[in-house]
C-alpha cells in the first residue's frame, strides 16, 4: 500500500451475507451489498450464478406429436390436424401447470398441462422426450353416427384458455384439476376422468382446485373456500390400497357434517400444504390451508370419527396470507411461501406474534418484489434446489399467458459451514433467464435418483413454450444446439451446445472509509484495485 | 474473454458515473479445448490479481456544481459478462481539508 497519511482504504474480502437492501447502503454490514443480478455469494466470494441449459424439444422428440383434438375439444383419434396437434399445442398452447411425477413403474417425469392437454416429459441431459397422455372419459358422450369417429368416446380435453391448473401426486396417482373439468387420474400407464355421478360409495375426487396429499388422504379445495377430505389409504376393499386415495365417499358421512371451511374473513383459499413435522412416522404435521389473510390448520392425525367432536381445525395464522399455491417450498423443516408483501415462512409468521415487527424475509431484496402486481401473484412458483429457494418475481399478465421476468433467490448453504457461527440465510438477489425470456413456472423433482430443477419459459417473443434446466455443470448458459458431426454413420448428428455468457451486475455498499477516517470526512476518490479468480469460459 | 464495466457514484448521486471498462480482457489460462496426451484438458481457470482502475476522470455535476470525485461515501457498480469470482476489492481515497465551498 502507498505510504501516504492522507490516503485511506476501504473494500471487501468476503460478501457472505449477500444482498441487503432493507437498510441504507451506508449502514449495512461490510459483508453485504445493496443489489445483485445473476450473482451468488455462496462461500463468501461474489460469483456468477449457475447456468441455465435449454433442453431441446423438437419434432423428433415427441412420441405422438401428431395426436390431435377437434376445435370443440374432442379427441380426433387417428385424424391429424396440424394446427391442433400435440407438438403444436405443446409449443404454442397456454401453459397451465407442471409438476414432477415418480410413478410406481416407469421413468420419473415432468407432467405438464398445456392448452388443456396433459403431457409427460422425460428430461435427459440435452433434450427431453414428450408424450401426450390421452385421457379416457368412460362417462362422457360418444361421437354420433356419421362422424369419422362414430361410436368412439369424445374424451374431451380440458379448456385450453385457462391460465392455471392444479396437480398433485398421491402415491401412484397423479391428479390434475382445473376447477371446471372432472379430475384427471393418471397412474403412470393410463389416464381417465374421475367418476363423480354414480352411487355414493363409488364416487371419486370431485371437481376442485388446489390439492395436497398427506396422512394417507388427498385434500382438495372446492368452491374456493371449502376443504374436502378424501378416503384413507387402504380403506376400501380393492386390489391396490392406493386405489382408495381417489375415493371421496366420506363427504356426507352420517353425523360428520360436510366439507371443512375457512373463515369468511380470511378470504378464499390460496394454498395447501402439510407442514413438515419431525419425529413423526410420515413426516407430515397438520394440513395448512392458507388463505388471502391467514391460515387454518387441520389435524388429520385424529381419527375420522373424532373430527366433528375434537379441535380438528384451528386458526394457525390470522394476518399473514399466502399468494400462489405453487410458491410453497419446504426448506429447513419450514414452509417458505409468497405473501402479499414478499417472501415469508410459516415459522417466522408464527413467531411474529411475540413482537411488533411484521416484515417478510425478502426485505433484503425488496427492490425486486415490491412492484409485483397482487392479482398476478397466484402464478408465483418456487423451488428448493441445491440448498437454495428460488421464487419467481415480476409477473406480467401477457393476455392469459402470464410470465415472470426473474426470480429472487435465498441461499441456505451459509448455514451449513460446519463448526462456524450460525449465520442468517443469504439473499443472492435477482436471477434472470438468458435473453430475459419469461418464466412461466419453476418445478423440481428427483429423476433417476438425481434432484433436478427446471423452468418452463416463454421464448420467441413470448409465444413458444420451452424447457430449461438449472445446472451445476455449466458456467455459461446454453440457449440452443447445432448439429455436429455424426459419431457413427448409423447414428444421428451430435448436438453441440450454443453457449452464451451470463450477464451480471452488482452494487456494493457505500464505502465511507470509516476504519481509517470518519463518515464525516470529505474524500477524493483516487483509485481502486480488483482481484478476480476462477475466470472460466 | 470477459467484459467488465465499473461505475461509481458519490453520496447517493442519482446517476452512475463511468470509471473503467475492460473489454474482452480476462481469459482462461491456456487454450480452450486443448488436451494433453492423456486426453485431459490443459486449459485452467484464469485469474487477475490487483487490476487497477486508475483515477476516475474529472466530472462535474451540473445541478450542484460539485466535483463528482469528491464525496463522503462512494458506491461501486460492477457489470459484466462471463463467469468469474470476485476475490477482493480495494478502493482508495484521499482525505481532504473541507472547503467552505466545493464548486468546480
Amino acid at each position: 500500500m502507498i505510504n501516504d497519511p492522507n490516503r485511506v482504504y476501504d473494500g471487501f474480502f468476503s460478501m457472505e451475507a449477500g444482498v441487503d437492501a432493507g437498510r441504507a447502503a451506508n449502514v449495512i454490514d461490510t459483508n453485504e451489498c445493496v443489489s445483485a443480478e445473476n450473482m451468488t455469494f455462496r462461500g463468501g466470494k461474489p460469483a456468477v450464478r449457475p447456468a441455465w441449459r435449454r433442453l431441446r424439444i423438437e419434432d423428433e422428440d415427441f412420441t405422438n406429436g401428431n395426436h390431435s383434438y377437434y376445435e370443440d375439444g374432442g379427441d380426433a383419434y387417428n385424424q391429424v390436424i396440424p394446427n391442433r396437434s400435440a407438438k403444436e399445442n405443446f409449443n404454442h398452447g397456454i401453459f397451465q401447470c407442471a409438476h414432477a411425477y415418480s410413478p410406481h413403474v416407469g421413468p420419473d417425469s415432468l407432467m405438464v398441462m398445456i392448452g388443456g392437454r396433459l403431457y409427460r416429459v422425460i428430461p435427459y441431459v440435452n433434450n427431453a422426450k414428450v408424450t401426450e397422455v390421452s385421457i379416457e372419459d368412460q362417462t362422457g358422450e360418444k361421437y354420433p353416427p356419421g362422424h369419422p369417429n362414430a361410436g368412439k368416446l369424445r374424451n374431451k380435453r380440458n379448456r385450453n384458455t385457462l391460465a392455471i391448473a392444479y396437480m398433485v401426486q398421491a402415491d401412484k396417482w397423479f391428479i390434475v384439476q382445473d376447477g371446471e373439468s372432472s379430475a384427471i387420474l393418471y397412474d403412470g400407464a393410463k389416464a381417465r376422468r374421475a367418476i363423480t355421478d354414480t352411487v355414493r360409495d363409488k364416487t371419486e375426487i370431485p371437481v376442485g382446485t388446489m390439492m395436497a396429499y398427506g396422512m394417507g388422504r388427498v385434500c382438495l379445495v372446492v368452491n374456493e373456500r371449502d376443504i374436502a377430505f378424501g378416503d384413507l389409504f387402504g380403506s376400501h376393499d380393492q386390489p391396490d390400497p392406493a386405489d382408495a386415495l381417489v375415493m371421496f365417499t366420506e363427504r356426507n358421512f352420517l353425523t360428520e357434517g360436510f366439507d371443512a371451511a375457512i373463515p369468511f374473513e380470511q378470504g378464499i383459499a390460496t394454498g395447501l400444504a402439510f407442514f413438515p413435522q419431525l419425529d413423526t412416522s410420515t413426516g407430515n404435521g397438520q394440513l395448512l390451508v392458507f388463505a388471502q389473510r391467514g391460515a387454518q390448520a387441520f389435524f388429520l392425525n385424529l381419527q375420522r370419527e373424532l373430527w366433528k367432536e375434537s379441535q380438528f381445525q384451528i386458526a394457525a395464522l390470522l394476518t399473514t396470507g399466502l399468494r400462489g399455491h405453487r410458491s410453497i417450498s419446504i426448506a429447513n423443516e419450514d414452509l417458505w411461501f409468497r405473501s402479499d408483501d414478499g417472501v415469508r415462512s410459516f415459522r417466522q409468521a408464527r413467531s411474529e406474534q411475540y413482537g411488533w415487527a411484521h416484515i417478510p424475509h425478502s426485505t433484503n431484496v425488496k427492490q425486486f418484489v415490491r412492484t409485483d402486481t397482487n392479482r398476478l401473484l397466484q402464478y408465483c412458483s418456487s423451488i428448493y434446489f441445491d440448498n437454495r429457494v428460488l421464487f419467481t418475481t415480476s409477473p406480467y399478465p401477457n393476455a392469459t399467458r402470464p410470465f415472470h421476468t426473474g426470480a429472487v433467490v435465498v441461499d441456505f448453504d451459509i448455514l451449513s459451514s460446519f463448526g462456524a457461527k450460525v449465520a442468517q440465510p443469504c439473499w443472492d438477489g435477482h436471477w434472470t433467464m438468458p435473453n430475459n425470456i419469461g418464466i412461466t413456472q419453476f418445478v423440481a423433482g428427483t429423476f433417476n435418483g438425481v434432484t433436478r430443477a427446471f423452468a418452463f419459459v416463454l421464448e420467441d417473443d413470448l409465444q413458444r413454450n420451452a424447457l430449461y434446466e438449472l445446472t451445476m455443470d455449466d458456467r455459461d448458459d446454453v440457449t440452443g444446439y447445432e448439429d455436429g458431426p455424426k459419431p457413427k454413420p448409423e447414428l444421428n448428428e451430435s448436438m453441440i451446445p450454443i453457449s452464451q455468457r451470463v450477464e451480471w451486475e452488482w452494487v456494493t455498499r457505500a464505502f465511507d472509509f470509516k476504519q481509517e477516517s470518519t463518515p464525516f470526512t470529505e474524500l477524493e476518490l483516487y483509485d481502486a484495485d480488483l482481484w478476480l479468480k476462477d475466470i472460466i469460459e | 474473454m470477459h467484459t467488465l464495466k465499473v461505475q461509481y457514484r458519490p453520496d447517493d448521486y442519482p446517476e452512475w458515473i463511468d470509471w473503467r471498462e475492460f473489454s474482452q480482457k480476462f481469459d482462461i489460462i491456456g487454450k480452450a479445448g486443448s488436451l494433453d496426451i492423456g486426453g485431459v484438458p490443459t486449459a485452467r481457470a484464469g485469474f487477475a490479481p490487483r487490476v487497477p482502475f486508475g483515477k476516475p476522470a474529472q466530472k462535474c455535476d451540473p445541478t450542484t456544481a460539485r466535483q463528482l470525485r469528491r464525496g463522503f461515501e462512494f458506491q461501486v457498480k460492477f457489470k459484466g459478462t462471463g463467469y468469474c469470482v470476485f476475490n477482493r476489492f480495494r478502493i482508495h481515497a484521499m482525505k481532504l481539508i473541507e472547503k467552505s465551498t466545493s464548486s468546480c
